[in-house]
């Protein structure tokens, strides 16, 4: 009985820790299972988790035949963890058999990659021997990356840093930009950001140890989006060679700077935009800070004469003057104006009986004074406006000047006269440039363009020109004005300078003196200018080329880089030469 | 695979027990049929060979998986790095395309931009314009002749050679020299003459390019 009941007891002890052991346990198993199940799986998916950053490349700018002036390319930086850097040198495993590599060997062999001295990158390494993280060198390129990588030298890192290259260098280098550490920074770079600019994408998903994914595992992604590809209406080849020619010829008659610009009359595309100087923007260190931006849009000058070929335009619309009106020029005018203030031509004459084309021929100040008279300021003033002057041109670069055209009540009787052959009133080379377009263009006023449009990774195009035509003056008008600027290029004083054999072109020639700074008068220099259309007959292109201040007083100077720039366009745009002479235009009565 | 760890064994030992303590005196024999209806162990054999053979199929299956995954990554990096090698020889070409390269190089080889404009109309053969032998005595060559256009990528890039035996001038020579060792290389040769519009202008315009055609090479 006795051994029955220490049995029964036993029994019972070991039911109840049995019991009790499983009631523990169980209750464990239902806290892990299901209380803390949620927040438990999170933590493991977390610690399997691993989040990559995937990128997006910055988009390219292309001229208008596609050929690449910015584009992203790989770059890479060598990194060091100084503290896992073996000082003390190292044992190649992978050499047959394993040799020692010193410390100094190794840098040895970076250096040599890379074109720094063993003594920089140990200076790099032991500025800070503790830290982790350290730039061994920057920005190298893929050949460079490979090699270092193939040392696997321990302690030595990479990582990917994109980076911006113009293949082109200086071509268009004005209008393109360039990009700095904090982003873009100058021309289209900048304008067109928001088209270029790249999304970096993320990729989630469960990694093993050696960081493979785990089979099965999901994988959540947001993919990178590829910044846009902006096209200009620029052509690469004729910009570079505008650029040439302009540059030649400035240093030849010692301009600091010049412009050219080559305009498609029918749709005001700008196919060269020249500055000089020039900036490449792979290399901004060779360029003066002054030259980074796109002097044809940031820059107005007063024009001098070729603001005439506008006047005559004008008033032809107003219906104040014909090409044929018949005007006395005496050898100075003083006609309204102040006592002790007068206005004369560049060249002394006596009394000259010229037409409204012979004003133009000859570039007379007096004439187009006299001719002016017969229409009020307001109306010239409108005129002008309309024209684009004192506004920015519709392509908005980054710096643009509007130029200054004074309101006509501001107009003194001396400026009301020189207005009319551009002085008292600045515009730009591009302006200038889209004055001549629209009297090509049978007075229809094309918005100058210089980007096409940008094209996104999925396919949509933005940024497409949106500014509608304005008609300025009647096709009449324009195209008598036309035929008018072509007797400045068969009879004109340096007609012979601006003559293309086989081609009818009219053009006006441009020679302003220069304002001093003080405000007082004008100055022994000059801004030279040339702009012309061709072929006079069915206008396709105008060209302007602009010269800054120099001691040459004749628009001589521009000529050459006109006539060498123009002979280009018609050759390379296959123009099909005149087939009939210029029209005889009466100039002298 | 089966959640369901946990289970009580708690009671059959005590009804064990129980069992022992009264033993029982009839001994029941099982009758023929009913030995006849016990499992045979072939079916056990089969059961425990196909669980097996389940668990092989999933590890090898397993093995395939993670093979796929180790396979993937290694393309994917693969991938990454053709990339970057193609992007690398697309800066390049880029680079040896620019206009200031092409401008040097033609220079080089004795090229001169022609001077005045002619044209052919094929539609009548009628030449169009100014035809005189290009002298390059204006615009393209003298003022690419200056580096007002700088391109520091050119910096290490050579320009061509020119034969030893073509040296001099753009002389017939030197162009079927150049001709006789890549039948392509004489189209090459022939279209950056007519001007510096050598790229994107041609595909309309190809017809009105030069005089002679190069003759195409069919095969």
């Amino acid at each position: 009985m006795k051994k029955t009941r220490s049995a029964a007891l036993r029994l019972t002890l070991t039911m109840v820790a049995i019991f009790a052991i499983v009631v523990v346990f169980t209750g464990r198993l239902v806290d892990l299972q299901v209380v803390q199940s949620a927040d438990l799986t999170k933590k493991a998916v977390q610690s399997r988790e691993a989040k990559v950053i995937t990128y997006g490349t910055r988009g390219a700018i292309v001229d208008t035949n596609g050929d690449v002036l910015a584009d992203s390319v790989d770059r890479f930086n060598i990194t060091v963890s100084p503290r896992n850097f073996p000082e003390k040198g190292y044992d190649a495993k992978f050499n047959d058999p394993t040799t020692h590599v010193s410390a100094d060997e190794a840098l040895g062999k970076i250096g040599k990659l890379t074109g720094q001295t063993v003594a920089e990158l140990q200076a790099i390494i032991r500025k800070d021997p503790k830290s982790d993280f350290a730039y061994l060198s920057k920005s190298v390129t893929l050949a460079v990356f490979t090699a270092v990588v193939k040392l696997k030298i321990p302690g030595i890192y990479s990582q990917p840093q994109p980076a911006r290259s113009y293949p082109n260098g200086a071509v268009a280098g004005n209008l393109v930009g360039f990009m700095g550490t904090d982003g873009a920074q100058a021309g289209i770079e900048l304008m067109e950001n928001s088209c270029l600019s790249s999304k970096n994408g993320t990729s989630t998903y469960e990694k093993a140890e050696d960081g493979t994914r785990i089979p099965g595992s999901t994988v959540k992604q947001t993919a990178p989006v590829d910044g846009g590809t902006v096209k200009l209406t620029i052509d690469r080849d004729l910009n570079w060679y505008v650029q040439n020619a302009i540059a030649a010829q400035a240093k030849k008659i010692g301009s600091p700077w010049a412009t050219g610009i080559v305009e498609r009359v029918s749709d005001g595309h700008l196919l060269a935009v020249a500055d000089y100087p020039t900036v490449d923007p792979n290399n901004l260190n060779a360029t003066p800070q002054r030259a980074f931006g796109s002097l044809a849009f940031s820059t107005p000058y007063e024009p001098g004469s070729t603001f005439k070929a506008m006047s005559a335009a004008s008033l032809l619309d107003a219906g104040a003057i014909t090409p044929t009106t018949q005007i006395t020029v005496p050898s100075v005018y003083t006609n309204g104006l102040p006592r002790g203030s007068y206005i004369k031509d560049s060249f002394s004459h006596g009394t000259l009986h010229y037409t409204t084309a012979g004003v133009l021929e000859n570039s007379s100040n007096i004439g187009i004074s006299i001719l002016s008279q017969s229409l009020n300021k307001q109306a010239r003033h409108d005129y002008m406006a309309k024209f684009g002057v004192g506004s920015k041109t519709a392509v908005g670069f980054n710096g643009e000047s509007a130029g200054i055209l004074h309101p006509a009540n501001q107009w003194d009787s001396v400026t009301s006269r020189t207005v009319e052959f551009g002085q008292g009133v600045s515009a730009t080379s591009a302006q200038v440039a889209q004055i001549f377009e629209t009297i090509a263009n049978h007075g229809v006023r094309e918005p100058s363009t210089l980007v096409e449009g940008c094209t996104h990774a999925n396919g949509t195009v933005t940024d497409q020109p949106t500014a509608k035509p304005v008609r300025v003056v009647s096709q009449k008008s324009a195209d008598e004005t036309v035929k008018m600027l072509e007797t400045v290029v068969t009879g004109g004083p340096i007609g012979s300078l601006l003559q293309i054999p086989g081609y009818r072109i009219a053009a006006k020639t441009g020679t302003a003196q220069v304002a001093s700074t003080n405000g007082t008068g004008y100055t022994n220099k000059y801004i030279l200018s040339v702009a012309g259309i061709a072929p006079a007959e069915d206008p396709e292109y105008v060209v302007l080329v602009t010269f800054g201040p120099t001691t040459l007083g004749t628009s001589a100077g521009a000529a050459p880089a006109f006539k060498n720039v123009m002979t280009e366009v018609l050759k390379k745009y296959r123009v099909e030469p005149s087939t009939q002479p210029a029209p005889y235009v009466k100039t002298t009565w | 695979m089966s959640s369901n760890l946990a289970y009580s064994p708690v009671r059959r030992p005590v009804e064990d027990l129980v069992e022992e303590q009264h033993p029982r005196r009839v001994q029941i024999v099982t009758t023929r049929a009913q030995r006849r209806a016990r499992p045979k162990i072939v079916y056990g054999i089969v059961s425990i060979a196909i669980i097996f053979a389940i668990f092989l199929a999933q590890l090898l299956l397993t093995i395939a998986l993670s093979g796929g995954a180790y396979r993937i990554t290694k393309l994917q990096s693969e991938q990454v790095n053709y990339g970057r090698v193609a992007s690398s020889l697309n800066e390049k070409l880029d680079t040896v395309g620019s206009t200031q390269n092409l401008a040097a190089n033609a220079k080089e080889l004795g090229m001169v931009a022609s001077s005045g404009q002619a044209f052919l109309r094929l539609s009548d053969d009628k030449v169009l314009g100014n035809s005189a032998p290009a002298q390059g005595s204006t615009g393209g060559s003298k003022s690419g002749a200056d580096n007002s256009v700088p391109n520091s990528l050119l910096a290490g890039i050579p320009l061509v050679k020119v034969p030893a035996s073509g040296h001099g001038s753009a002389n017939p020579t030197n162009s079927t020299s150049h001709a006789s060792q890549s039948k392509s290389g004489g189209a090459i040769s022939q279209s950056p003459a007519s001007g510096s519009g050598s790229t994107g202008s041609t595909g309309s315009t190809g017809a009105m390019d030069s005089g002679d055609l190069p003759s195409p090479v069919t095969h």
